[in-house]
């Protein structure tokens, strides 16, 4: 029964949970210790645990809980590396510290205290001896601050078959932070501009790289880019290199640069690549160009709001909160870009507060924990069924 | 009598310098050990010498022969650093190999023959005891393959900056590889920086994209407005190098960005027309970004010679009389520290060298036949312009 489930919630676990998860420092590269925590943690709850090498030294760690019969799979995922830690703190930031109604700390709401939420209901779900079909999963992963390799390693495995994810991300689905249903996409262009060299006196003897390059660049605004109803794609050059390393008269042979463009629904790796080819052909440059991309990429998606998982979010959300949850459509790219827009899994995100993620003093704030919980209990009971 | 002289020439005497010289290797940067050779050459000709150091460890040197009246003044300058010897070379570059009438090594045409054909010259004329008014003089500079602080730091001291000529003895040898320059252009080079706004990549509507601004800037070099000179025609324009954007990756719309031009510039246009010229295109450019249009050094202005001149007129008698022709000229696009001299201080300067063959590359020679000429040129002009 659910009512037991619920009953089992404790929120005083999930604040000593993530009090322990912020004491174990898992800055992006460095998230092996914390994955251990959490497979000892599930092992003791019971679980069929695992750790999966998704980078060398750098588990990601699954944990299932098989139900009674066949059935839907839905998953429960949280990354485990947090950004590293930013000037300015007040605070130890490995040392939780709880001022009022605020827990402060790295990691606090990015994301240990959805991670914390997602073991309360977990446990509660073991200790009611709740029935259900199908499964019920955790996943925690690396690398989402870098470049989501956790989440492309994930994918590849059986946890990358569930039914649904649900990523504990800080999206506490109201005005202060809307939860997303799609999200745009995001590729980075690495183009290589190959001229001729010459003595910089005699520039027409050779085919100036960077003065090339320089016109690629003051033409994005040609770049083909779709139009989507609820999404806007963009492109911003992040990086330009080019010329000489130790001064010299020379007419530059070579130069790259990086555009980064977020991308919409129905603009796929390749057509983006064919967008910028067509862009430099129409130039007509002397130079070779070569339009390659660089990790990271990202798929775009967009979850249909008939979709059972949000469905069953939105029936949850209102019942534990009396209102429904807001939506948005986003640019914050996060590894449901790989599992729904790579994997097609469909996802929902829904977590903590956010108190300033990737800031110095991050903290989550202790009364947003608790309903975190209750409404992952319900979407679990209305998601797989009785 | 000049016969005394010339007949005191001694090329063995240039092939051993030379072969001296390129053994004790002066990359820019490291030219103290030849300055201390060349000294002790001069003071055993009886010249007066001093090394003025320009910086730590990296002297000028300069040798001083007295005439025995009032006169001109000339000078016969050479930079004593080289390139970098690099790679693929077939022989030592630092040892001096003669093949097949040619001699190799760093330095062997850029520039240490020339110094050698010149220390020739030196002693033959000290050691004939020919009379001549004014005052003959040596200077080796360094830094020429940098930034020139050499030749500046010369012109620095009142005596040189007095002077009335100067002999380049680079390789403008004055047939088709290098005709004798009427005049060089001169160069800046422009060091644009770009401000803009960061922001978050994913919301560029919220920054200024420094590297994008940057780029319609360079996209827009050909709007730059060259004079055209009736002898040299227009300059050249060229941008050597662009950076900008992330160290570390982070999606980030770049808040700087930084990129040079190189631009030869012909008589007419100074550096402030080249700086001048470059702020109106931006602003014409109407771009978000705030952008500082500056200089870095080497500068060089352009100048004009004169056939009409003394020294030009002397060098034009001599190569005829020598050569058996007269010398191939041009208005040269290029750069020496006869920018500096005549271009900034307007002493009369001409060029002229022993021929190059692969200066700056691998297997770096000179012809060994172009040696006796240039020695016996030296000594014509230098008493030709002194007497």
């Amino acid at each position: 029964m659910i009512e037991d489930v619920l009953k089992e919630l404790d929120d005083r676990y999930t604040v000593e949970k993530l009090k322990e998860m912020i004491r174990i420092p898992s800055v992006v590269g460095d998230e092996k210790e914390l994955a251990h925590y959490l497979q000892d943690e599930l092992d003791s709850l019971g679980l069929e645990t695992e750790l999966h090498e998704a980078q060398p030294g750098r588990p990601n760690v699954y944990a299932r809980l098989a139900g009674s019969r066949p059935g839907k799979r839905m998953n429960f995922n949280g990354h485990m590396d947090t950004v590293p830690v930013v000037d300015g703190w007040d605070t130890d930031p490995f040392e939780p510290m709880v001022e009022g109604n605020r827990i402060i700390g790295l990691g606090s709401n990015d994301m240990k205290g959805g991670i914390a939420c997602i073991l309360n209901t977990i446990r509660a779900v073991v200790e009611s001896g709740h029935e259900f079909p199908g499964e019920i999963s955790f996943s925690g992963v690396i690398d989402e601050e870098a470049y989501g390799e956790g989440a492309k390693a994930m994918l590849k495995t059986d946890y990358g078959k569930v039914d649904a994810i649900v990523l504990a991300e800080p999206q506490t689905a109201d005005e202060r932070k809307p939860t997303a249903l799609g999200i745009t996409g995001k590729i980075l262009y690495n183009i290589h501009v190959r001229g001729r060299a010459a003595h910089g006196f005699h520039p027409e003897d050779g085919v100036n790289a960077v003065e090339q390059a320089g016109v690629i660049l003051a033409n994005l605004d040609k770049l083909r880019i779709q139009r989507h109803p609820r999404f806007r794609g963009n492109y911003s050059t992040l990086k330009i290199e080019g010329g000489y390393e130790r001064y010299s008269v020379v007419v530059p042979a070579y130069c790259r640069f990086e555009v980064n463009r977020l991308t919409v629904p129905g603009e796929t790796k390749g057509s983006v690549i064919r967008d910028m080819e067509e862009l430099v052909e129409s130039l007509g440059l002397d130079a070779e160009v070569d339009v390659e991309i660089k990790p990271p990429y990202y798929a775009s998606y967009e979850i249909d709001r008939d979709e059972p998982l949000v469905r069953v979010f939105e029936e949850s959300y209102k019942e534990v909160l009396g209102v429904k949850p807001v939506f948005e459509y986003s640019s914050s790219i996060t590894d449901a870009n790989t599992f729904m827009g790579e994997g097609g899994i469909p996802c929902i995100h829904y977590g903590p507060f956010d108190g300033g993620a990737h800031q110095k003093n991050e903290y989550t704030l202790l009364d947003s924990l608790p309903p975190v919980s209750k409404v992952y209990a319900l979407m679990v009971d209305r998601f797989l069924g009785g | 009598m000049i016969d005394d002289v010339l007949k005191r020439l001694d090329d063995g005497y240039t092939v051993r310098l030379s072969e001296e010289m390129i053994a004790i290797p002066s990359v820019t940067g490291d030219e103290e050990a030849l300055a201390h050779y060349v000294q002790e050459k001069l003071e055993s000709y009886g010249m007066e010498t001093e090394l003025q150091y320009v910086t730590d460890g990296r002297p000028n040197v300069y040798g001083v022969m007295k005439g025995s009246g009032p006169g001109r003044r000339l000078n016969y300058n050479a930079h004593t650093d080289t390139v970098p010897a690099g790679d693929d070379w077939d022989t030592d570059p630092f040892m001096a190999v003669i093949r097949d009438g040619k001699l190799y090594g760093r330095g062997a045409c850029d520039m240490k023959t020339g110094i050698a054909c010149s220390l020739n010259m030196f002693k033959a004329i000290a050691d004939s005891g020919i009379e001549f008014r004014g005052e003959l003089s040596f200077s080796g500079v360094v830094d020429q393959e940098a930034t020139d602080i050499g030749a500046w730091a010369m012109m620095d001291e009142p005596r040189w900056r007095s002077l009335n000529g100067v002999v380049l003895t680079y390789s403008y040898c004055g047939d088709e590889t290098k005709p004798i320059p009427l005049g060089l252009t001169g160069k800046i080079l422009y060091n644009v920086k770009v401000k803009g706004r960061a922001a978050h990549g994913f919301r560029p509507h919220l920054g200024v994209n420094a590297v994008e601004d940057a780029a319609k800037i360079i996209a827009n070099l050909d709007k730059l407005r060259l004079k055209e000179h009736p002898d040299f025609g227009t300059g050249t324009v060229c941008t050597l190098k662009a950076e900008g954007g992330y160290t570390k990756y982070s999606v980030v719309v770049p808040e700087s960005a930084r990129f040079e031009v190189n631009r030869l510039l012909v008589p007419g246009e100074s550096i402030q027309y080249a700086l001048d010229d470059m702020e109106r295109l931006v602003e014409e450019l109407d771009l978000e970004s705030t952008v500082e249009v500056g200089v870095k050094p080497p500068r060089y202005e352009p100048y004009t010679a004169s056939k009409d001149e003394p020294l030009m007129r002397t060098l034009d008698e001599v190569y005829r009389a020598v050569m058996g022709r007269p010398p191939l000229y041009e208005h040269a696009y290029g750069i020496t520290n006869a920018n500096i001299f005549q271009g900034e201080q307007g002493i009369e300067c001409v060029h002229l060298g022993p021929q190059r063959g692969n200066a700056h590359g691998p297997n770096e020679y000179v012809k060994l036949e172009w040696l006796p000429p240039v020695s016996e040129m030296y000594a014509r002009i230098a008493l030709g312009y002194l007497t």
